[in-house]
């Protein structure tokens, strides 16, 4: 379990901006957490500290009842842009955290094999980063974090750069992945229609400093398939967290 | 729009014609400055003399001897700024204290000329292989080192970012994360520097060697052989050239992750 507890951060000495105050919550085992908030407010903040790049200002990070000091494979973080490793092939880039922890030759190419099979990239082991597509990329990048097999995945916003519709097969890829992997997964993302695509539950954060505002239970039945986004529930659920969403908005704005 | 693209690829074919375009106005231009006798043949030989000149100068002043030790000296020099400059450079790249020690004295002894050293070079290593080598390092390490850093400290913070969470340690970071990135630039400023380097040696063969193209074009100057020293000049272009694709070829084959620019 992931608890975050008293978490403030604080940018600058001098005048300083206080970006996350006093942000409390938990992700338990196995559960697909999303958070949903305007733009700027700390999302990317939250999931760096989280996965021990950036320290807090004050509060603590505990997962499995170890506290967090610093980045560690246990958590694992897919990120916004595409940081595959451009001088390494596909295969060579999914087995990159394997090869730290010095898993054997043998054992390390099963795990490597496993997952190509499971992202749909059989046939491009030998690619480089370079020729591949942007969803292909990332579906490289969650491969590779899969691999390390970590107790939680950090996701910012991991398909923003991706065009609309490769993003939707995306969404459907990594719900068809989670439901039989079985991870703990933290989603970070301002989109709210994949935000209740994806999780069991959307926290959505107030803005400036980062706090929650409201939490939302999702408990449509899974395997969950594209059709979902058109039904009616799916549909009010939608507004009902985008109007809250964008009260928060307008408050910054003010 | 398409005056805008200004970077936009050419085919191979077009690429080796407009090369071959550029070679052939060059000739031109020379052949005819020379051939009118609009320039005496003192200042600027025709190309077949010159030609003939490289002939002469092949088989009876063994031209090949002065090549191969004006590339020795290069080759030595270089060598030697290749093992000081690399280390150092990625060292100042992933260490700030370091950087903060060392970037005075190196940004110091890149403004220097390089020929300033010549005169105290000569007092103190006299005129031999030894002093141009040194004087090749003086002038190449420095710039070296300084390019080596700027790559390395370019070393773009999402993939640390992306490794540091895939379990490296900082000592992975380097060899795992800093040196891959770095290599296809590292090898790009030893193209770049490489012509520096021949400028320095042949400097130092001018002014004082008893060897080399530098001391065949000042020995030919003083006897007015003019074509000689036209022919040595080319022979250093086309050497130069050589190196340059060489070192383009090459990074094709280290380094076929690249993104084609």
């Amino acid at each position: 379990m992931l608890e975050i507890q008293n978490l403030s951060k604080t940018y600058g000495n001098g005048k300083q901006a206080k970006v996350i105050d006093d942000l409390s919550f938990e992700v338990g085992d196995k559960q697909f957490i999303a958070i949903v908030g305007p733009s700027g407010c700390g999302k990317t903040t939250l999931l760096k500290i989280i996965a021990g790049l950036q320290a807090p200002t004050t509060g603590d990070i505990i997962l499995d009842n170890n506290s967090v000091t610093g980045p560690g494979q246990d958590r694992g973080m897919i990120f916004q842009a595409f940081t595959l490793f451009p001088w390494l092939t596909v295969k060579d880039n999914i087995g990159f955290g394997l090869k730290l922890q010095g898993v054997g030759q043998e054992e390390k190419e099963k795990i490597v094999a496993y997952y190509l099979q499971a992202t749909n990239l059989v046939d491009f082991a030998n690619f480089y980063p370079k020729d591949l597509s942007g969803g292909m990329q990332q579906r490289v990048a969650i491969a590779r974090t899969l691999a390390n097999n970590p107790k939680i995945l950090l996701m910012d916003e991991p398909f923003g750069s991706l065009d609309s519709q490769t993003r939707s097969s995306m969404q459907e890829f990594l719900t068809k992945l989670w439901e039989t992997e079985q991870k703990t997964i933290l989603f970070v993302t301002h989109d709210v229609k994949e935000a209740i695509f994806l999780a069991d539950k959307v926290i959505l954060l107030d803005s400036s400093p980062t706090k929650i505002k409201k939490e939302y239970t999702i408990d449509f039945a899974r395997p969950r398939v594209h059709d979902l986004k058109f039904s009616e529930k799916f549909f009010n659920l939608e507004r009902t967290i985008i109007k809250d969403l964008e009260s928060s908005s307008i408050e910054l704005c003010k | 729009m398409k005056q805008y693209l200004f970077n936009k690829q050419l085919s191979r074919g077009q690429h080796l014609l407009l090369a071959f375009f550029g070679i052939i106005l060059l000739i031109s231009i020379w052949s005819a400055l020379s051939f009118s006798g609009l320039v005496k043949p003192l200042f600027l030989p025709t190309p077949l003399t010159v030609f003939n000149s490289t002939i002469r100068l092949f088989l009876d002043f063994n031209l090949l001897g002065d090549i191969l030790i004006s590339l020795y000296r290069i080759f030595l020099g270089f060598l030697l700024s290749v093992i000081i400059s690399i280390p150092l450079g990625i060292y100042l790249g992933v260490n700030k204290k370091a950087e903060a020690f060392f970037d005075p004295l190196i940004s110091f002894a890149r403004y220097i000329p390089t020929s300033a050293f010549v005169p105290l070079l000569i007092l103190w290593l006299g005129i031999g292989d030894l002093q141009k080598v040194i004087l090749l390092l003086i002038g190449v390490a420095p710039y070296l080192t300084l390019l080596i850093f700027d790559i390395v400290s370019n070393t773009q913070k999402e993939y640390i970012e992306a490794a540091y969470t895939l379990g490296a340690k900082p000592k992975d970071i380097i060899t795992k994360i800093v040196i891959p990135q770095s290599l296809p630039g590292i090898w790009d400023s030893m193209r770049i520097v490489m012509g520096v380097g021949w400028t320095i040696v042949l400097l130092a063969e001018i002014v004082a060697a008893t060897s080399g193209l530098g001391y065949l074009i000042i020995t030919s100057q003083r006897f007015l052989q003019t074509a000689n020293v036209i022919a040595a000049i080319f022979i250093i272009g086309l050497i130069g050239l050589f190196t340059d694709l060489l070192f383009k070829f090459t990074a094709k084959k280290f380094f076929p992750w690249q993104e084609k620019i």
